[in-house]
């Protein structure tokens, strides 16, 4: 059909063309990447929400709620209280008032924050930022060539996720309110809106989710074809930085995974439009309550690692480029993610363990489970390996590379507390889960995602990051981090169940109000730190210190591209001598190897 | 990989396969997890009840021998989209388009006659509303129909470009990429036609 | 941090509490050796001006060692949790003949307790059915089988240890054996925390009659205490030794279910014989 043939010649483009509908791969790149971020914002603005609610249940938010004063006497205090006012003047049903009357958070309401704050912040925060942005930005750099294989397909993959946002952000204004079944969508309560009083949120979850899967897929066939077909002369497989294996692993999980659950989606969608009953145990002739459990999480098993993988691959690049050191057993890095991403598939049983299904399947869910943790284990000691006599420069990307590691590790242990069978009778649904899932997810992916992106601005915008700013970022975001998800350990370990909206209601938690309370400080502090981060993407790119082509001194292809990135990407697709990590080889002047400079002495460890 | 050492690829050194034709395979593992989803659904459904269809349902015979031949046509048809990429690889383009058109009617031929399939079955009762067994049935068989559907559209995007002679023995990604996908889809039905009628 | 944990009342409950132990401790070995690693080599190996990383690609040895040596752990740690799991969870393995057989069906947002009555047959006249409350005599074999009416809810009392989801349209066995001891005790302290509920003190001055009642409020030095239709505050300092009558833990919801799953909450009810018999006899009188 059209091939990627490419003609030279600069032609202005419309502002349209240029920023809007581009096909550039690096355009479509950071599109991703501030769709994510802005995303970001929902999604960390509606926890700081239900935070609220958490350590001062049933108390009106501060700045949106009412005053004691207008609720005990009804007296006007506050701007708040006046809007409150109106708003009961007003004979019409007003959003605010359902959701949260005088600014109280119903539970109701609750329900609908956690379940959209996950859902957000899985599906149009990390696998946008880490798969549609760096693996956008990224792998046509990285392995030498001009541009995807599809770069229609390309835009129309960043387009769908766009709709599929807009979709979702309208169920949030739809009468009954927005989907409320957690971000695991656990039918018969999704099923059928009798159960939850949603109508068209639900809805509108499932749909908005399917067009975000065909997104997926087609990102994922362009990646994958991409890496497959267009790697330049002398980029084998083994000379892919591991960022690049990390991410054409992902896209085969995503390609894979996404599609089963659509078909859960649609079969839902037929459940609560159509009249069937395959997830309804109730009705007549019914289906099976644990059948969505079992589509939903062998999809969501492999989705944590969709979460993580490209994280790793991060990392990796980071902790190799500033401790100037190869990855210490790159081979087995790259068998490591390949085991990782292939057990995924056989441990989803490690989320229903309580579900009911047969307990012989407990056992061998648990052993699949706890085996993730020799590929873990491998990569864990590999970056400790690293580095192992590197010259460790402490950059702000490197900061987060490390944290990304010990956070990793923490969560990563956590999951094995959780993967046996009898402890997890006790933390399965509490907060230690809660806490599991922030430690991979903020702890790991998100650490990543920041790192990555202070690493590749200079590529992306031509500009260095502000160190000072960075930094300070990292610094709050690591202790306001810790503060707010260690706690939740502990409160798992006393039973504190989750997607409750008032642990006061239990006597055997009151004792944790303490640590809600604390726990909701550290939250908003976290959020608070978030805001440096955008003020110093925002400031940088325009009045950033200028960043010369290859300030980190990287051997990867990327780097060997002028600043800012043309069309094209290279004047001459460049040709790859040796693999990504050379860094101190031994008996050369530099302490890096460019993949791409050509060889002057016998190559000593050329792959 | 030490042999890639130094070598410098020309533009011209393609990779075995195409872009096109690779997206189209990558594309089918997709469509596979997609069927597994629903075939895995179909199959809880059949284990969990111990009489199949389930005792409500007594009376309702889905039409096997009809549905048999019927596979026969699809399979047919797999056999003539084959003859229409060996005619363009021997750059036939008229045998190219005879052979799809008769591979787009055999296409049409089976939709129609599960279009009819469907009407019988409804009158006789069975609907999407009738509990797991009717609900299964028409989403599994009729997510196979929407793809019957598109690859036969597709094929006739395919024909008409044969039409404007557009492909010829070294220019047929067109046909290649339609026929990849089409034999996916055929080969699929067998299985759900053991599954879904004779099981 | 685990002593966080709520107190342990079941027989296999002490199973469960020793692997998180033994988990806990590998965690924090593993942990403290990677984080350990990781700072010395932060530290060591920081850039310094004019000495050069190591040129180091990896090592095969270290490779098969670390895997292995996980792999072994990982297994071993399997191998010590199969039993008790299936002590817990497996139906084969549960003890036969269970004193006391209940049906608890969760539903939007209460948990039903049935009881079968002396015929022990459901679905007969003489069942009895209470919302929220479950009554078992100590340290008797207590079968139950668990459904829901509508979405799914689980059934989760941490003291026992245990949890299990409840289905709409099916029926999951579980069972649980308390452990407790009804000998008065001399250490009032965190009273409710441990379960105590319905219990009998023993003023410290002879004279003064014993006192019945239940526990509601607790704090440092004084119970406040429901006696028939009153309350009463009384000094710790004043009570001699108190004997449980019952012991009184929560049944919360742990599996979201709605907008009324926060507080979906039922009270399980630990009587000893004596007050079992005397519950039982109030039930179905003879
Ligand atoms: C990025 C996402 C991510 C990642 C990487 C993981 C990684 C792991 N997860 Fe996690 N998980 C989630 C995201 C993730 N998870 C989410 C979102 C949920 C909740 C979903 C919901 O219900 O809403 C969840 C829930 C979840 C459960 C269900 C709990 C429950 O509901 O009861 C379980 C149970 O087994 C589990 C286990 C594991 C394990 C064993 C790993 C392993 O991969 C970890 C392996 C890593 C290590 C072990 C550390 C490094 C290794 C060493 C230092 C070597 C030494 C170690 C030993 C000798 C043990 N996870
Ligand atoms: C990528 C995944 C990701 C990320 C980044 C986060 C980030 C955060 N998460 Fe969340 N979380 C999940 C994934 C994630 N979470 C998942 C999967 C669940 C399970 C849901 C379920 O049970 O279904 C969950 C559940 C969950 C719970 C449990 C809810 C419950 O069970 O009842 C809690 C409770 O504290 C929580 C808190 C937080 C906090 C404080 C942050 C913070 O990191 C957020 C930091 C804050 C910001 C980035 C906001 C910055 C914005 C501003 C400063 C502007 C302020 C604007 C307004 C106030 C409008 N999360
Ligand atoms: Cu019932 Cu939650
Ligand atoms: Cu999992």
């Amino acid at each position: 059909m059209h091939d990627n043939e490419h003609t030279e010649h600069h032609h202005e483009e419309s502002f349209i063309r240029k920023y809007i509908f581009s096909l550039d791969h690096k355009t479509i790149g950071k599109q991703f990447l501030i769709y994510g971020l802005i995303m970001f914002f929902v999604g960390g603005g509606l926890a700081l929400l239900f935070r609220w609610q958490l350590a001062y249940p049933d108390q009106p938010l501060p700045i949106i709620g009412a005053s004691q004063q207008y609720l005990d006497e009804g007296e006007v205090v506050t701007g708040a209280d006046r809007m409150w006012e109106r708003i009961y003047e007003s004979d019409k049903e007003e959003w605010l008032e359902t959701s949260m009357p005088s600014g109280v958070i119903t539970p109701e309401f609750y329900n609908m924050l956690f379940t959209m704050h996950a859902t957000i912040m899985v599906f149009f925060v990390v696998v946008p930022i880490l798969v549609g942005a760096f693996g956008n930005f990224l792998i046509p750099l990285m392995i030498g060539t001009r541009d995807m294989a599809f770069p229609i397909l390309n835009m129309l993959s960043f387009w769908l996720a766009v709709l599929a946002a807009i979709v979702m952000a309208i169920g949030f204004f739809v009468p009954g309110g927005h989907a409320a079944a957690g971000w695991t969508g656990y039918a018969p309560l999704s099923a059928d809106p009798q159960w939850t009083g949603v109508e068209w949120g639900q809805n509108l979850w499932a749909i908005s989710l399917l067009i975000q899967g065909f997104s997926s897929l087609v990102g994922s066939i362009n990646y994958i074809t991409t890496i497959i077909n267009m790697r330049a002369p002398g980029m084998t497989f083994f000379r892919m930085p591991l960022v690049i294996w990390s991410l054409f692993i992902v896209a085969i999980l995503l390609l894979l995974a996404f599609p089963v659950l659509s078909s859960a989606l649609a079969l839902l969608i037929f459940d609560r439009l159509a009249g069937t009953t395959f997830f309804s145990a109730t009705a007549e002739g019914g289906g099976d309550p644990l059948l969505w459990q079992h589509l939903f999480w062998f999809f969501g098993h492999p989705e944590v690692y969709i979460l993580i993988l490209p994280g790793m691959g991060i990392a990796s690049e980071l902790i190799a480029v500033f401790s100037r050191k190869p990855i210490f057993g790159y081979r087995s890095m790259v068998w490591a993610m390949i085991a990782i991403a292939f057990l995924g598939w056989i441990v989803w049983g490690h989320h229903m363990f309580q579900s009911g299904m047969r307990s012989e399947m407990g056992n061998f869910f648990m052993t699949t489970t706890m085996l993730i943790a020799v590929p873990s284990a491998i990569k864990t000691f590999n970056w400790l390996g690293t580095m192992f006599r590197g010259s460790i420069r402490f950059t702000a990307p490197m900061l987060h590379g490390i944290a990304f590691v010990s956070m990793f590790v923490i969560g990563g242990l956590s999951g094995i507390y959780m993967a046996n069978t009898p402890v997890d009778i006790f933390i399965h649904d509490t907060y230690y889960i809660v806490a599991h899932i922030h430690y991979v997810v903020f702890g790991g992916s998100l650490f990543a995602i920041f790192g990555g992106i202070i690493f590749w601005f200079p590529k992306m915008y031509g500009r260095y990051m502000n160190d000072a700013l960075s930094k300070i970022h990292f610094w709050l975001t690591f202790i306001a981090f810790n503060c707010t998800f260690f706690p939740m350990h502990i409160l798992g370990v006393g039973g504190h169940m989750r997607r409750i909206s008032n642990p006061q209601q239990y006597e055997f938690l009151q004792v944790f109000e303490g640590m809600n309370i604390f726990i909701t400080m550290s939250a908003f502090t976290l959020g608070f730190a978030q805001l440096i981060l955008v003020f110093n993407y925002f400031w940088s790119m325009y009045k950033g210190k200028v960043a010369e082509q290859n300030p980190w001194q990287v051997n990867t292809l990327e780097w060997e591209a002028p600043t800012p990135v043309p069309h094209g990407n290279f004047g001459q697709i460049p040709t790859v001598y040796r693999g990504p990590y050379e860094y101190s080889v031994p008996g050369e002047e530099e302490d890096w190897t460019p993949q791409a400079q050509p060889e002057h002495a016998p190559a000593t460890g050329g792959d | 990989m030490m042999a890639q050492n130094n070598v410098e690829m020309r533009e011209s050194d393609r990779p075995p396969l195409s872009n096109a034709r690779l997206g189209v395979l990558v594309l089918l593992g997709a469509e596979t997890m997609l069927f597994s989803g629903l075939i895995g659904t179909f199959l809880v459904f059949r284990v969990g009840n111990v009489t199949w269809p389930p005792p409500s349902h007594i009376g309702i015979e889905l039409p096997r021998v009809v549905t048999g031949i019927n596979t026969a046509l699809l399979l047919l048809s797999g056999y003539t989209m084959f003859q229409a990429w060996r005619a363009i690889r021997k750059d036939s383009v008229k045998q190219l388009r005879n052979w799809l058109l008769i591979t787009g009617v055999l296409g049409l031929l089976f939709l129609g006659v599960q279009g009819s399939e469907w009407v019988q079955l409804i009158r006789n009762g069975l609907t999407l509303q009738s509990g797991v067994y009717g609900g299964i049935f028409y989403v599994l068989i009729g997510c196979h129909a929407v793809h019957v559907l598109s690859a036969v559209i597709w094929l006739f995007i395919v024909f008409g470009m044969a039409m404007a002679g557009r492909f010829s023995a070294d220019r047929y990604t067109g046909v290649d990429t339609c026929a990849i996908y089409w034999i996916f889809v055929v080969a699929l039905w067998p299985i759900l036609y053991v599954l879904v009628y004779l099981s | 941090m685990l002593q966080w944990l709520p107190e342990n009342v079941s027989t296999f409950g002490q199973g469960v509490d020793n692997l998180f132990h033994a988990i806990y401790w590998l965690t924090v070995v593993v942990f403290i050796l990677v984080m350990g690693t990781l700072i010395v080599f932060l530290i060591k190996y920081r850039h310094q001006e004019g000495k050069k990383a190591d040129y180091i690609e990896g090592s095969t040895t270290l490779e098969i060692v670390w895997t292995v040596v996980t792999t072994v752990i990982v297994f071993v740690l399997a191998m010590f949790s199969y039993p008790q799991w299936n002590n817990i969870k497996s139906p084969t393995q549960f003890p036969e003949n269970p004193d006391v057989v209940v049906q608890v069906s969760g539903k939007q947002f209460n948990w039903d307790m049935t009881y079968p009555g002396p015929d022990n047959e459901f679905g007969t006249d003489d069942d009895l059915e209470l919302e929220n409350e479950l009554h078992v005599p100590m340290n008797a074999v207590v079968h139950i089988r668990l459904t829901a009416e509508d979405v799914i809810h689980s059934f989760f009392v941490p003291q026992l240890r245990l949890k299990q989801d409840a289905l709409p349209n099916r029926f999951i066995n579980v069972w649980f054996q308390t452990e407790l001891d009804d000998k008065p005790i001399q250490n009032f302290e965190r009273l409710k925390a441990k379960g105590y509920f319905a219990v009998t003190l023993t003023p410290a001055d002879a004279n003064t009659p014993l006192i019945s009642g239940t526990i509601l409020k607790e704090t440092e030095d004084t119970l406040e205490l429901e006696v028939g239709d009153e309350t009463q505050t009384i000094s710790k300092a004043n009570v001699k030794q108190l004997a449980p009558k019952v012991w009184r833990y929560e049944i919360p919801c742990a599996e979201l279910c709605g907008f009324g799953h926060s507080g979906m909450l039922g009270y399980l009810n630990v009587h000893t014989q004596e007050s079992y018999d005397a519950w039982v006899q109030e039930r179905w009188p003879q």
